[in-house]
């Protein structure tokens, strides 16, 4: 629980992807105890005690976990972990008792979202496929190893940042989210055809690319849907500010 | 937006709407003044009921029934697909229609489903009158 110590939100999601892995093996290889005591402790994060002092969890947690703190990092990144942990609440609170389940689960993914700031690494970048995450440090990481071809916008301020790349390789499109969730940004890759877009569409110049937007108002908030050809893909991204489109595609390089 | 959806379709059933059409993997939701069309990759992996489930639950939003079943004690089997819902002309002029594209896991063992928005974007689908 040192240098390599896990957010509070971490650990919840550790302790339940364990149960959740426990308890999926068949019912006489469970180890209840481990079960047990990670519930324990989950509930104690969760509950009313939550203000748990660090040097209380981390006896906690030695008392679960033989091995090294590096190694349960390691574990935690590729997991779908918040869904994890309601799962295995619900787990654990079928051992406690059946009537109490929606309030746990309700009460977990309150914390959750609570915490849903805590736990991401600042410059990580989560890449999805087919519904597999994989954790990157960095944008380059992820386009290189992932053999992805498109050009990205760079942003280098704070925000909006780029916290997920989701490839749908059925459809063909790269979808990019970032932090703030009103921006929109599909990539359709291999697609140049942008005449659909272009009849009542208003042209900008941004960053040496042709950009055109179309505006959709509903009730009292405007919406701009803006169409650009980078290399030979379409960068589609939406958002209520022109200016946030602007800054993105003045970052691509 | 599932709300959204909800929302909008609420009505929508109320006045008696069916799904007409499966074609492919499309599956359509109609009636007088909206029309919601969920399609799945041509590729998908998920059944064709395992898709109709999907789409209803899309349109109409969570019945309320949930057989997690042996889930609860042996976990989910989950699927995850990006699963598009098209609602077509939201707006008068071209680019008329709004897609919205959901990643959805559902669980091979049980009827979870699970759909979160991705992104939403107007597309070029449906002429201009
Ligand atoms: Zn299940
Ligand atoms: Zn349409």
């Amino acid at each position: 629980m040192t240098s390599n110590r896990m957010t509070r939100a971490e650990l919840i999601r550790w302790l339940g992807d364990t149960i959740r892995t426990e308890t999926a093996k068949p019912f006489d290889e469970i180890d209840y105890d481990l079960v047990e005591e990670c519930g324990c402790l989950l509930d104690e994060l969760m509950g009313k005690s939550a203000a748990l002092s660090e040097k209380e969890i981390a006896e906690r947690l030695a008392k679960i976990l033989p091995e090294s703190g590096s190694a349960v990092r390691k574990k935690i990144k590729y997991r779908k972990l918040w869904k994890i942990a309601v799962a295995a609440a619900v787990v654990l609170c079928m051992a406690v008792t059946v009537m109490a389940v929606p309030t746990w689960r309700q009460a977990i993914l309150t914390a959750l979202n609570l915490n849903a700031g805590d736990s991401v690494d600042v410059n990580g970048i989560t890449y999805v496929r087919a519904g597999v995450e994989k954790h990157y440090n960095a944008l380059n990481d992820v386009l290189e190893n992932e053999e992805l071809d498109f050009l990205p916008p760079n942003i280098q301020t704070s925000t909006p940042r780029l916290e997920r790349i989701i490839y749908s390789d059925e459809i063909d499109i790269v979808y990019l989210r970032f932090d703030d969730v009103t921006i929109s940004y599909e990539i359709w890759l291999g697609n140049t055809d942008i005449s659909p877009y272009v009849a009542n569409a208003t042209e900008y110049h941004f960053n040496g690319y042709t950009t055109n937007v179309v505006i959709l108002k509903t009730a009292d908030i405007c919406t701009y849907y803006s169409y650009t050809i980078i290399e030979n893909d379409i960068h589609n991204i939406v958002s209520d500010s022109l200016d946030t489109i602007e800054m993105l595609i003045n970052s691509i390089s | 937006m599932k709300k959204l959806l909800t929302i909008l379709l609420c009505a929508v059933l109320a006045i008696n709407c069916s799904a007409l059409s499966v074609v492919n993997s499309k599956y359509d939701y109609t009636n007088d003044n909206t029309n919601i069309t969920i399609e799945f990759a041509s590729d998908s992996a998920l059944s064709a009921e395992k898709q109709q489930q999907i789409a209803d639950y899309m349109v109409y939003g969570d019945d309320g029934a949930s057989t997690y079943a042996w889930c609860w004690l042996t976990g989910h089997d989950y699927v995850y697909e990006t699963v598009l819902a098209i609602e077509h002309k939201v707006s008068d002029l071209s680019p008329r229609c709004m897609r919205r594209s959901y990643s959805v896991e559902t669980c091979t063992k049980c009827d979870h489903i699970e759909e979160t928005l991705i992104s939403q974007t107007l597309i070029a689908c449906c002429p201009e009158e």
